[in-house]
């Protein structure tokens, strides 16, 4: 009769056990496939192309179309502070990217607040040359205290021409924003 | 008989089931608390009645408060729905008393939950605002299977790890009044939570919002409850307590995704306007169909365990 008892006491505690069990692991399951729909919101993308440049942005990002150098710019409404930018400065093949990035960083530090460039460097991304710029800026334009910017410029030379691929993001998101910006890099392509 | 209650570790002398009890915790797992009921109707009706209050005072004097008057009355405000389901519970528990201090902690668990683990899972690991609102079909997804699998999940956790094994979690019911006291800790947090990130909320606003949260989360884990109550009280299959779990996640799911559908008015050439009314009677019908039907559901439940051969 112990034996019974002892048996039956154990099957109902496996049971409870199991139950947990059951519920914790249909937990994490639903918590994966809630971080595979959070991957595949975030890594969808549109394909856009303006003037000659191909580019993918994610999905649901805004695009606009710029005027003069500026291609398009392309941002997250979620987050307004992540900042994608296109340049192509036309019949550039004869002056090389230093030159280029120098007449960027002056125009920047005209127009931007507190602006530092932070470092340069020459790069090989993807077998292209090119020229890279780090920076920093503050922003006094968004209501209340002031944000702390950074941008990172990428330029490649294109048929001729020096394309610029840019990022600005707000300090605290910057490095977040950096590695999803690198697949966008990636996607640009001119023609 | 010299086998074991299932919730006293007595020597049992009745059996529901393949489950065995003592005889005074076979009563008590037969037994019906019909006033549960009403009460939490009074408590839904009463926490409207706070809404209409806030919001008529808020339009009445249009005062004007300081921030950190507005984070204090706020948190005040966040304790309303609780403190009225609990004084509706000290009320009409006087002849069948649940150990107050014990709803106490589970309600403060159920805050504990949200504040210590719910919050970071939701927004700093799935940093779920930058990417659930993308689509509709994205929201009622991830609603579902992020937030509200994370939200149910600590709810069960909060009562499975404190009063499910004590022998005061007795009777059918107690699941349903745990679960609650667990959503209503939850839903303070989450209250509390947003009315310190705002900075302040206006009153009529926060008296929306609180109510929204307090009615939708206590609903939600009450599902939960029954659930784990009759976890504790039958030999259920080993997918039970999984598909409760999982029917209150996608309740949640489910009615944030509404809430979202219909309390939003029309957008204009003036900007976006929302409607906080239809939120409320949203929650509001949510409660009451959800606790009229468990309410049904524990009267079938028990009858379906007396009818059911008793062996002495």
């Amino acid at each position: 009769m112990t034996l019974t008892l002892t048996t039956k006491g154990l099957r109902q505690l496996k049971h409870d056990r199991r139950s947990v069990l059951a519920v914790t692991a249909l937990t994490f399951l639903a918590l994966l496939l809630g971080a595979v729909l959070k991957s595949s919101v975030e890594n969808r993308s549109q394909r856009i192309e303006r003037k000659g440049v191909t580019a993918s942005v994610p999905a649901n990002w805004v695009v606009e179309d710029g005027a003069g150098d500026l291609i398009f710019a392309s941002w997250d409404p979620f987050v307004p502070d992540i900042r994608y930018t296109v340049f192509l400065i036309p019949n550039r093949s004869s002056h090389p990217l230093t030159q280029v990035s120098l007449e960027r960083n002056l125009a920047l530090g005209k127009g931007l607040e507190g602006f530092k460039v932070l470092e340069e460097t020459p790069i090989i991304r993807r077998g292209r040359e090119g020229y890279k710029v780090t920076y920093a800026f503050i922003d006094t334009n968004q209501p209340g205290m002031p944000l702390v910017l950074q941008g990172v410029d990428y330029y490649f030379p294109a048929e001729g021409n020096a394309i610029i691929i840019s990022l600005q993001a707000h300090d605290r998101d910057y490095d977040e924003a950096l590695l999803r910006f690198e697949a966008f890099l990636d996607s640009v392509s001119y023609k | 008989m010299s086998e074991k209650c299932r919730v006293c570790e007595k020597p049992a002398v009745r059996n529901l089931g393949t489950y065995s009890f003592c005889e005074e915790h076979y009563k008590a797992a037969t037994r019906q608390r019909s006033w549960l009921w009403p009460a939490d109707l009074t408590t839904l009706l009463l926490s409207i009645a706070f809404v209409l209050v806030a919001f008529g005072l808020d339009r009445w004097l249009q005062p004007s408060f300081s921030s950190l008057t507005l984070i204090v009355l706020g948190i005040i405000m966040s304790f309303i729905p609780a403190g009225l389901w609990l004084a509706m519970f000290y009320r009409r528990d006087r002849y069948e008393p649940e150990p107050k201090v014990l709803v106490i902690q589970v309600f403060a668990l159920g805050g504990l939950m949200a504040w210590g683990i719910g919050d970071r899972v939701l927004n700093i690991l799935f940093d779920v605002d930058n990417w659930l609102y993308a689509n509709w079909w994205t929201q009622l997804a991830g609603g579902i299977l992020v937030v509200g699998f994370t939200q149910e999940f600590l709810k069960y956790l909060a009562v499975r790890a404190s009063v499910y094994r004590l022998q005061e979690f007795d009777e059918r019911t107690d699941g349903i009044i745990y679960g609650t006291a667990v959503g209503l800790g939850y839903a303070t947090a989450l209250n509390i939570d947003l009315i310190v990130a705002s900075g302040g909320i206006d009153l009529g606003t926060a008296a929306f919002r609180i109510a929204i949260t307090a009615l939708a989360h206590a609903s939600f884990s009450g599902v939960m409850g029954y659930f784990l109550a009759r976890e504790k009280f039958e030999q259920n299959p080993i997918w039970w307590m999984p598909l409760g779990l999982t029917l209150a996640a996608v309740l949640n799911g489910a009615f944030y995704y509404l809430r979202g559908l219909i309390a939003i008015g029309q957008i204009t050439s003036t900007g976006g306007s929302s409607n906080p009314w239809t939120g409320l009677f949203l929650a509001a019908g949510f409660a009451i169909l959800l606790t009229w039907s468990l309410s049904k559901l524990i009267q079938q439940d028990v009858a379906t365990a007396m009818a059911t051969k008793e062996k002495k």
